[in-house]
C-alpha cells in the first residue's frame, strides 16, 4: 500500500487536496482527524495509522464503513434489511486555496493533481456508513494501469493569479503536463472542495474571502489542459519588483488574461517548455516567445505516431473539441514565419514513407478539416435517398462541391468496382464516395476504407483524463456546472481519471443532475438512501417459509445469485481484494434490489455485467443501486422479452453499415447475414466482454456523456466491423456461422481508443443519414 | 453445415444448449483445454471453440450458448445445421432437467432429423446435492433416444466419454472412419443407445 500510494497518491478517492503527498500530510490531517470523533470510524484509522499517517485522511471516507462484515457472514445472504444511520458528518475536506502555499508537488503520474473534488457529494451526504461497501482503503483497485497511459506534470506552481476585473483575484494553479510526448498546460483555479454541514462554503481563515465572489467565474477563466500545439506564444513579464506574470497568446490569436505567478517562478516555467518545445524569441520583442511544439512538425508527430498500437489512429476530427479547435491558419502563419515550409508540402512525403498507412500528420489533420468541412458542405444528397430505394442511378460520384480543391487521398481505386454491382446503387451519390483525384498523390489505407473515408484521425491530442481538480472548476459554489456540454465533451474525449469516476459517474448516469445545487444532491442523496432501504426491505423480508411458497421469487433469486458468484471474478475487486465477499453480497443485493425495482423486467443474464462495474466504481451500495438503475432506464430495452429493443439496434447498425460502408453492406447482405446477429453481445452489453474491465470504464463513461448521441455503441460496432471490413470480405467462407466466430473472437484483441475516434468519425460521416435511420429503426 | 469429410477430417458443428448455470462453459472447457473454473462467467451470445479428436478424426466447431431463456430466441442460429447437441442440466436441480427436456423437444421439432442428441447430467460431483435420479434422465434419454452420460467438468468425469461418444455416433457421410480404431467395433448405428453411464 505504501509503495501505491506514494505514486499514486491520486488513487485516494477521498480528500487529497492537491496531489502530493506533502499536502495530505501536512495539510489534511490536521483538519481532519480530530474531527472523527465517531466510532465506527476508530478502527479504520488506527489501522491505517500504523503504517501510513499521512493516509488517515486519503481513507477516512471509505474507513466509514462499519466494523468488517467479512468475518461476520461469509454466505451471500443478506443481513442488512434497514439501515438507519446516524446523523451528519460535517466536511472534513479543506479548501484547496490552503494548500497553496505549500510548495509544488513533485512529479507525480497520471492526473495527480489532487481528488478533492472527488468526494464532494459523498462527503456532504449524511449517511455514508450505512451502505458503502468498502472499510479497506481500496488503493490496490485503483493502482491498475488504465489508458491514461504516462502522464507526468513536468511543471506546477501553486499561487497563480488571475485578475479578470481589477478588484477580483482567482488563484490557482499552472502545470505542464507531459502526456504521450504531448505538452499540455493547464491552469485551473481553485475551488471549494467541499461543503460545510450547513452547506456553506468552508473558506480556509487566510482564503480571499473576496475571491468568492468571482468563484462563479472560475470556470470560464480556467485554462483546461490545452497542447502546447494550440498555443501560439508567449509572452513573459519578470519585473524586477512586484510580480511576475505571463500572457498566453492561444493559437486562435485572443489573448488570455495574464497569469501572475505570486511566488514567481516564470524563468523556471520557460525553462521546462524549453525542454519540450522549441521557444524562439520574437525578433521584435525579446519578451515574447514564439512557441513552434514539435510535435507540431508532421514528421515528427508521424514517428511519435509510429509508437503508438493504434494503427489507424489519432485525435478527434478537428472541431470536435470546442475548447481545442483547430484554426490551423495562424500557426501556419507563425510557422511560415518561423522558417517552417507550408506543412502540407510536407505531408504526402511522409505518407507515403508510411507506406500507405495513414499516420497522424499535421497533413493528414489539415486534409481531413477541408475533407469534412466538405462532406458537411455536400449534406445529404438527394440522390442518395432516391439511390437506396432502389429508383436512383448510377450517378457519378458527388462533385467535389464549391470546394473543389479539397484533397482526398484516401480513395481506393480497387473498391470502384465492388461499388459497381447493381444491387449497390446506393454507393453512387454518397456523400462520402471518394475518388483519387488529388493533387498530392493517391492513398491507399490498409484496411477500413469506410473509416478512411470519414473521420480522419486528425491528430489533435487528447487531453490528460479529467481530474478531481479540474472537474471542479466546473461548478459553481452553489454546486451547478456551469458548462455541461463542454464538461460532457471534456469527459468523452479525454475520459475520468480514475479518482473522479466514483463521483463523476453518478453525474453521467443521470443519479445527479448537473443543473442541481451541492444542497439539492444531498437532499436526493438522503431520500434515495432512505428509498433503496425501503427497496431492499421488501425482499429481505421473505423468509424461507415464504420463499417456498414464491417459486417465480426463488427462481429470479437463484438466477441471480448463479450469475453473481461468476461476475468479473478475475478483477482484484471481486476476488482478491479482502472484502471481496461484502463486493459480492452488495452486487447481489443491488441486483435482487433492482429485479423488485422494475419487477416486471426481472433479472436477466448480462445485468451483473453492467452493475459489477459500477458498483466498482461508485463503492457505495445505495448509490451504486440508483446508478445501475438509472442505466437500466436506458438499457433495459436491451433486455425485454420479446426482443424488439435488440433488434431496433441491429437495425439500426445494418442501415449504419450500410451508409458508411455500402460494399460491406452488399457483402453482408449476399451473405444472408444483415440479421447483424453476430454483434449480439456487443450491442447487449455494450462491449463489456470485449475490452480489459478498465477500459470498459472509459467506454462507457464516454458513451453516458451522450455528446455524441445516445447510441455510440452502435457507432462502435459499426467501427469494428469497417476496422475488419477487409478480412471480413476476403474470406470466401464467411457466412453468419464465420462472422459469429469472428466476432467472437474479437473480444480482447480490440483497440478502444482508435476504435473510439473511428465510432466518432462515423457519427459525422453518417450525418442526418445516419440519424434518419436510427429513427427509422426506432430509436430516438 | 452437417458433419463432412473435409480431407481427412470430419468437421461437425456442435451446438450446446440448457438452463443457465448447468455447467455448458464449463464443459466445453474441459473438454477442448482441460480447464475447470469454478467461478466460469456466464455465456452472453454464445462462445465459439474447436477441439480435434484425431483418434475419431474429427474435429469440433462448437457452439456453446446462453442459458436464460431471455435469449431462447437466439438458439434456432446456433443449431442450425448442427451435426450435434448436447443437452446440459445440473443433476442439483430438478428444474433443469425440465428446460433440458424442453430443449430436446425443440431440437426435435425444429432441429436437423440427423442430429446426435446427447444428454448430459452435470456436476455429478456434487452427489450430496443431488436431485435428479439417474434413472430418471436415464429414463428420459432411453425414450428420447438420447445418449446419457453423467458428467462432471470438475472432475472431468466422463466429459471425454461424451464426447467420442458423439464422435463416433456422427453420420459419415462418404468415407469410413479412418481405420485406426479398426481393430474396436464401435460403429455402432445411431440409434443404438450407449447402456453406460456415469452414475456413481
Amino acid at each position: 500500500m505504501a509503495e501505491t500510494r506514494t505514486r499514486l497518491p491520486s488513487t485516494r478517492s477521498g480528500s487529497d487536496l492537491s496531489g502530493s503527498t506533502r499536502h495530505q500530510r501536512d495539510v489534511s490531517a490536521p483538519i481532519s482527524t480530530p474531527a472523527r470523533s465517531d466510532p465506527l470510524t476508530r478502527g479504520p484509522i488506527l489501522r491505517v495509522s500504523e503504517g501510513q499517517p499521512g493516509a488517515i485522511l486519503c481513507n477516512d471516507t471509505e474507513s466509514l464503513d462499519s466494523l468488517s462484515r467479512e468475518n461476520s457472514a461469509s454466505k451471500l445472504e443478506e443481513a442488512d434489511a434497514v439501515q438507519q444511520s446516524p446523523a451528519s458528518s460535517p466536511c472534513l475536506d479543506g479548501f484547496v486555496d490552503c494548500a497553496a502555499a505549500l510548495g509544488k508537488p513533485a512529479t507525480v503520474p497520471n492526473g495527480t493533481h489532487g481528488q478533492n473534488g472527488s468526494m464532494t457529494e459523498a462527503a456532504s451526504s449524511t449517511d455514508l456508513e450505512a451502505e458503502d461497501v468498502d472499510k479497506e482503503s481500496d488503493d490496490e483497485d485503483f493502482s491498475q494501469v488504465d489508458g491514461a497511459g504516462d502522464t507526468e506534470v513536468v511543471y506546477c506552481r501553486e499561487g497563480v493569479a488571475m485578475w479578470p476585473t481589477p478588484t477580483e483575484r482567482i488563484m490557482g494553479r499552472f502545470s505542464l503536463i507531459n502526456q504521450h510526448s504531448v505538452l499540455f498546460m493547464a491552469w485551473l483555479p481553485y475551488t471549494p472542495v467541499c461543503l460545510n454541514s450547513d452547506y456553506s462554503l468552508p473558506l480556509p481563515a487566510d482564503a480571499d474571502r473576496a475571491e468568492s465572489n468571482t468563484a462563479r467565474d472560475r470556470a470560464r477563466y480556467a485554462l483546461r489542459p490545452t497542447p502546447l500545439s494550440d498555443v501560439k506564444a508567449i509572452h513573459k513579464h519578470t519585473p524586477a519588483f512586484g510580480w511576475q506574470h505571463i500572457v498566453i497568446v492561444p493559437e486562435n490569436g485572443v489573448n488570455m488574461p495574464p497569469l501572475w505567478f505570486s511566488t514567481g517562478g516564470v524563468r523556471t516555467l520557460i525553462d521546462t517548455l524549453k525542454q519540450y518545445a522549441h521557444l524562439s524569441k520574437s525578433p521584435d520583442n525579446p519578451n515574447k516567445y514564439v512557441v513552434n511544439d514539435p510535435t507540431s512538425d508532421p514528421l515528427h508527430r508521424s514517428l511519435t505516431s509510429l509508437e503508438l498500437s493504434d494503427v489507424l489512429l489519432g485525435g478527434p476530427p478537428p472541431g470536435a473539441s470546442s475548447t481545442f479547435a483547430p484554426s490551423s491558419g495562424p500557426v501556419a502563419a507563425v510557422l511560415a514565419a518561423e522558417g517552417e515550409g507550408p506543412s502540407s508540402a510536407r505531408g504526402p512525403l511522409v505518407s507515403q514513407m508510411l507506406d500507405g498507412v495513414q499516420r497522424v500528420s499535421q497533413y493528414a489533420r489539415d486534409t481531413t478539416t477541408n475533407f469534412l468541412a466538405a462532406s458537411a458542405l455536400f449534406g445529404p444528397p438527394a440522390g442518395a435517398e432516391a439511390g437506396r430505394a432502389g429508383t436512383g442511378s448510377a450517378a457519378p460520384s458527388c462533385p467535389p462541391g464549391p470546394q473543389s480543391s479539397v484533397p482526398v487521398p484516401l480513395a481506393r481505386p480497387g473498391e470502384a468496382s465492388a461499388a459497381a454491382q447493381p444491387d449497390c446503387m446506393e454507393e453512387a451519390g454518397q456523400p462520402l464516395a471518394l475518388e483519387a483525384a488529388t493533387g498530392l498523390g493517391s492513398f491507399e489505407l490498409i484496411d477500413g476504407r469506410g473509416l478512411e473515408r470519414v473521420a480522419h484521425p486528425a491528430s489533435r491530442p487528447r487531453p490528460p483524463p479529467l481530474t478531481s481538480e479540474e472537474w471542479s472548476t466546473f461548478f459553481t459554489p452553489e454546486g451547478r456546472v456551469s458548462d455541461e456540454a463542454g464538461l460532457r465533451e471534456r469527459i468523452f474525449h479525454s475520459g475520468l481519471d480514475k479518482g473522479l469516476r466514483r463521483e463523476a459517474w453518478k453525474f453521467l448516469l443521470g443519479f445527479h443532475a448537473f443543473t442541481a445545487t451541492h444542497a439539492q444532491r444531498a437532499t436526493l442523496r438522503t431520500e434515495k438512501r432512505a428509498e433503496y432501504s425501503r427497496l431492499k426491505a421488501q425482499w429481505t423480508s421473505i423468509t424461507e417459509a415464504q420463499a417456498a411458497r414464491f417459486a417465480k421469487w426463488r427462481e429470479r433469486r437463484g438466477r441471480v445469485d448463479k450469475d453473481v458468484r461468476r461476475t468479473d471474478r478475475e478483477h482484484p475487486y471481486f476476488s482478491t481484494h479482502p472484502n471481496f465477499h461484502a463486493h459480492l453480497r452488495a452486487l447481489r443485493r443491488i441486483l435482487l434490489t433492482y429485479s423488485i425495482f422494475n419487477f416486471d423486467l426481472g433479472y436477466c443474464q448480462g445485468m451483473s455485467d453492467l452493475a459489477a462495474p459500477i458498483l466498482y466504481v461508485v463503492r457505495d451500495e445505495a448509490d451504486a443501486f440508483w446508478c445501475f438503475a438509472a442505466l437500466m432506464e436506458r438499457m433495459q430495452v436491451n433486455f425485454q422479452t420479446d426482443g424488439n429493443g435488440m433488434h431496433a439496434q441491429l437495425q439500426a447498425l445494418a442501415s449504419l453499415v450500410q451508409i458508411v460502408d455500402p460494399t460491406l453492406h452488399c457483402f453482408l447482405k449476399e451473405r444472408d447475414c444483415l440479421n447483424y446477429y453476430f454483434c449480439y453481445r456487443w450491442l447487449l452489453i455494450h462491449f463489456k466482454r470485449e475490452f480489459p474491465f478498465e477500459q470498459v470504464l472509459r467506454l462507457w463513461e464516454a458513451e453516458w456523456t451522450g455528446h455524441l448521441g445516445p447510441h455510440l455503441h452502435i457507432f462502435l460496432a459499426a467501427a469494428v466491423l469497417l476496422v475488419h471490413r477487409r478480412t471480413i470480405m476476403e474470406d470466401p467462407d464467411m457466412d453468419l456461422d464465420g462472422l459469429l466466430r469472428f466476432c467472437i473472437q474479437l473480444s480482447g484483441r480490440m483497440d478502444l481508443p482508435s476504435l473510439l475516434r473511428h465510432a466518432e468519425g462515423l457519427t459525422t460521416s453518417s450525418g442526418a443519414r445516419g440519424t434518419e435511420a436510427f429513427r427509422l429503426a426506432g430509436l430516438t | 453445415m452437417l458433419a463432412s469429410d473435409t480431407g481427412a477430417l470430419q468437421q461437425a458443428k456442435l451446438v450446446l444448449l440448457g438452463d443457465m448455470g448447468a455447467g455448458k462453459s464449463s464443459l466445453v472447457l474441459r473438454f477442448v483445454k482441460g480447464q475447470f473454473f469454478d467461478y466460469q462467467e456466464s455465456t452472453i451470445g454464445a462462445a465459439f471453440l474447436t477441439k480435434t479428436m484425431p483418434e475419431q478424426n474429427v474435429k469440433f466447431e462448437i457452439w456453446d450458448t446462453a442459458g436464460q431463456e431471455r435469449y431462447h430466441s437466439l438458439a434456432p442460429m446456433y443449431y442450425r445445421g448442427a451435426a450435434a447437441a448436447v443437452i446440459v442440466f445440473d443433476i442439483t436441480n430438478t428444474e433443469s432437467l425440465g428446460k433440458a427436456k424442453n430443449w430436446v423437444k425443440e431440437l426435435q421439432r425444429q432441429g436437423n432429423p440427423n442430429m446426435v442428441m446427447a444428454l448430459a447430467g452435470n456436476k455429478a460431483d456434487l452427489a450430496d446435492a443431488r436431485a435428479v435420479t439417474t434413472e430418471e434422465a436415464q429414463t428420459f434419454a432411453d425414450d428420447n433416444n438420447l445418449f446419457f452420460w453423467e458428467t462432471s467438468a470438475k472432475t472431468n468425469q466422463n466429459v471425454l466419454e461424451l464426447f467420442t461418444d458423439i464422435a463416433q455416433k456422427l453420420p459419415r457421410t462418404s468415407a469410413q472412419p479412418q481405420p485406426s480404431n479398426a481393430g474396436i467395433t464401435l460403429s455402432e448405428p445411431p440409434q443404438q443407445r450407449p447402456q453406460k453411464s456415469g452414475c456413481c
